[in-house]
């Protein structure tokens, strides 16, 4: 009785050794990937604030003027107006009365009546 | 010597001992015995304890995720940067990026003539025989640059020298430059070393919240601010273009939101850009372009004021707009010098007339119906004595009326808006509280930091949408004519006043100071725009070209059209979807004031 118990003592002894060591082995790795990880989010979040910042910097208010004068021809851009606001009722909706519901046509279907228009006559 | 066992031992008996001795000897063993399992089991209790505190000990290592007491979090904490600050829309205003410091151990350089070569090639400031120079005189340690950007770094790495080292730091950046600068204030780097530096504003909001931008912890939010970019850029945009037009010195802006105090747009020129750190200066002359002539520049400004004398006076009941104020002969007070205007306006005008005309001689006939003591209950009511409250160092300012005595002939004079020095900002949030239906509104610069329950009430709402008629006749027809744009209704009042000349010692009238403060839209004011001009001229005018309403005015009329859209405010339209013809359309809790 006595030997079994030593026995099993011991066994339950060399088990929970083995355990405490992997965990120990296990949390020091942990630690390791942590501060690795740590110092990875650190950069990352450096970098994420410097590209931030540049990207403030390219979209500010002055440098975005200066490209609206020099993109004019192409893009037409004008700085918003009273004009810009319309009522509901001005607005072209599909099926509304007085709205030509061509325009909301899917370009493909435009195309087949051109090329229709082209080959017919 | 005696030895004593742990394990208690019965005596040794002889084989020879009698029977009665040998019961007193198994006495004796079992005595001991039980003494023995006694101190073995204390002893065991004591191991399994041990074990058991050891097997929790490793439960909880076990079950946590490692990181509780690993010791880096704490390092990580240590590295916080000063917070950003953005707008109402979450656009930076300021922020910060890593830079590094450069410096150098000569004695650990390779080749110190190689170094100093290339360095002089990578940095221009930095000449090759002055860095050898260094290298020579100081071996152990020489600081070469404060700030150097990433691509800098990889060039001096590049260099392979191991006696040249780079430190850590921040750099805080504007990345909309002189926009706002006067808001966003200014910093300096409080400690230098190679490894650390840390930041400290020294004005604006910056110094304002310098505790709270550098606090530690998890509650790091940015601090945002009410001022709306867009607007912001509007705003300088053509106040800049204005007063390069107008030949002027400098001017002001602010645009805010009449209900809760909200500044979203405040802008003083000349203005200067943070990033280049350049130091104030009062020998170089730029101390100008440092002041906030928004919050911290006072000035007579003369006719705008005339509105506060209007709405005493409807508000104590003795006058009505259409009252008649007899305007045909100058106000003289006791022995000083006769108030008048500029050209006869007429024999009795109404109040309402008095501020469409702007007459020096109207408002001076009110007020002489009330005791000065009266005026200026009234005046301090709308916080003009006191600071506005608004988040900045700067605008711990007051409106000054000078030590002497409120006179009869004072009051006169503050009520067309001379005698009292007042600040573009104290104007804002009393043209606010006027308009709003009466409540004192409290400027602010950040985005819903007060409450805004329990306001005070300062002039009935009933006064409010007659000072509101008021002002927009004032555009309609009056002195702010210039204002009308399409789209959108507006009210307001100029005020033009004339600098005091120290040299001449009198008033110079080739030396105004302009300005227009104004609302919009007409029936449901949101937001209140107040500018400024100093010594503006409109050279396009053959008369009055100094006056607000060919300066000041047409530049707010440029400012709202442009800046109503971008705030959302719809344009006034009708049915039919055409829009209204500046029409006047009052509507109060007790149906309709105005006649059309």
């Amino acid at each position: 009785m006595r030997l079994t118990f030593l026995f099993i003592s011991f066994l339950s002894l060399m088990t929970v050794s083995v355990w405490a060591y992997n965990v120990n082995y296990k949390a020091r790795s942990v630690i390791k990937s942590v501060k690795t990880l740590s110092s990875e989010i650190q950069n990352k979040e450096a970098r994420i604030k410097l590209l931030k910042a540049e990207w403030t910097y390219l979209n500010r208010p002055e440098r975005l003027n200066r490209l609206v004068t020099v993109h004019f021809p192409e893009l037409r851009l004008l700085a918003l107006s009273y004009e810009n606001y319309l009522l509901f009722e001005d607005i072209l909706l599909a099926g509304k009365k007085g709205t030509d519901n061509s325009i909301f046509e899917p370009a493909s279907n435009k195309q087949d009546k051109l090329l229709n228009e082209m080959v017919e006559p | 010597m005696n030895r004593v066992n742990f394990r208690p031992m019965p005596r040794q008996i002889s084989p020879n001992d009698s029977r009665g001795q040998m019961t007193v000897y198994f006495k004796e063993e079992n005595r001991l015995r039980d003494k023995s399992s006694f101190r073995l089991l204390l002893l065991s209790g004591f191991f399994a304890s041990c074990f058991f505190l050891i097997v929790i000990k490793l439960t909880i290592i076990a079950g946590s995720d490692g990181t509780v007491n690993s010791g880096y979090n704490k390092k990580i904490s240590e590295y916080e940067s000063r917070q950003d600050i953005v707008d109402r829309n979450g656009n930076i205003l300021a922020t910060n990026i890593p830079v590094y410091s450069l410096y150098a151990h000569p004695e650990k350089l390779l080749d110190p003539e190689f170094a100093a070569k290339n360095l002089s090639l990578i940095f221009p400031d930095h000449d090759e025989n002055k860095l050898l120079k260094l290298f020579r005189e100081h071996p152990k340690f020489v600081f070469l640059k404060k700030s150097i950007t990433n691509n800098e770094k990889t060039q001096v790495l590049e260099l392979g020298e191991p006696g040249l080292r780079f430190g850590e730091r921040e750099l805080r950046i504007y990345p909309n430059g002189s926009l706002l600068s006067h808001v966003l204030g200014r910093t300096k780097i409080k400690e230098i070393s190679t490894t650390e530096s840390s930041i400290e504003g020294i004005s604006g909001l910056e110094k304002m919240f310098n505790n709270q931008l550098i606090k530690k912890g998890l509650d790091r939010d940015p601090l945002k601010l009410s001022i709306d970019l867009a607007t912001q850029s509007v705003l300088e945009d053509i106040l800049s273009d204005g007063i390069n037009f107008f030949n002027a010195k400098g001017g002001s802006g602010i645009i805010m939101d009449v209900n809760n105090g909200e500044v979203l747009a405040m802008v003083s020129l000349p203005n200067f850009d943070p990033n280049l750190r350049v130091k104030l200066n009062y020998s170089s002359g730029n101390n100008d372009m440092f002041l906030n002539k928004a919050v911290q520049g006072t000035y007579e400004l003369g006719s705008v004021l005339k509105i506060f004398t209007a709405a005493m006076a409807i508000e104590m009941g003795t006058f009505s707009p259409h009252t008649l104020v007899d305007v045909s002969q100058p106000v003289k007070i006791g022995k000083t010098n006769p108030i008048k205007d500029k050209s006869w306006i007429g024999d009795k005008i109404s109040l309402k007339e008095v501020i469409v005309k702007s007459s020096n001689v109207g408002s001076a006939r009110i007020i002489s119906s009330f005791e000065p003591e009266e005026q200026k209950k009234f005046l301090e009511s709308f916080g003009f004595f006191e600071e506005t409250g608004l988040e900045l160092p700067e605008a711990n300012i007051r409106s000054s009326v000078g030590s002497d005595p409120w006179t009869r002939y004072k009051a006169a004079m503050i009520a067309i808006g001379h005698g009292i020095r007042v600040s573009p900002l104290h104007l804002a949030a009393a043209y606010a509280t006027s308009i709003n239906g009466g409540l004192k509104v409290t400027p602010t610069i950040l985005r819903s930091s007060k409450n805004n329950n329990n306001r005070v009430r300062i002039i009935s709402h009933s006064t409010s949408i007659k000072l509101r008629e008021i002002m927009g006749e004032v555009v309609n027809s009056g002195t702010g004519k210039n204002a009308k744009i399409d789209g959108y209704s507006l009210g307001g009042k100029t005020g033009t006043a004339e600098k005091y000349d120290k040299k001449l010692n009198k008033f110079n009238y080739k030396k105004n100071y302009a300005s227009f403060a104004s609302f919009f839209p007409l029936h449901d004011p949101k937001y209140v725009v107040v500018i400024c001009l100093d010594e503006a001229s409109n050279s396009y005018k053959k008369t009055n070209k100094r006056i607000a309403g060919n300066t000041a005015v047409p530049l707010t009329a440029e400012i709202i059209s442009r800046v109503a859209p971008i705030l959302g405010v719809k344009p006034e339209m009708i049915d039919s979807g055409s829009l209204y013809d500046f029409r006047v359309d009052f509507i109060s809790d007790k149906g309709r004031l105005s006649e059309n």
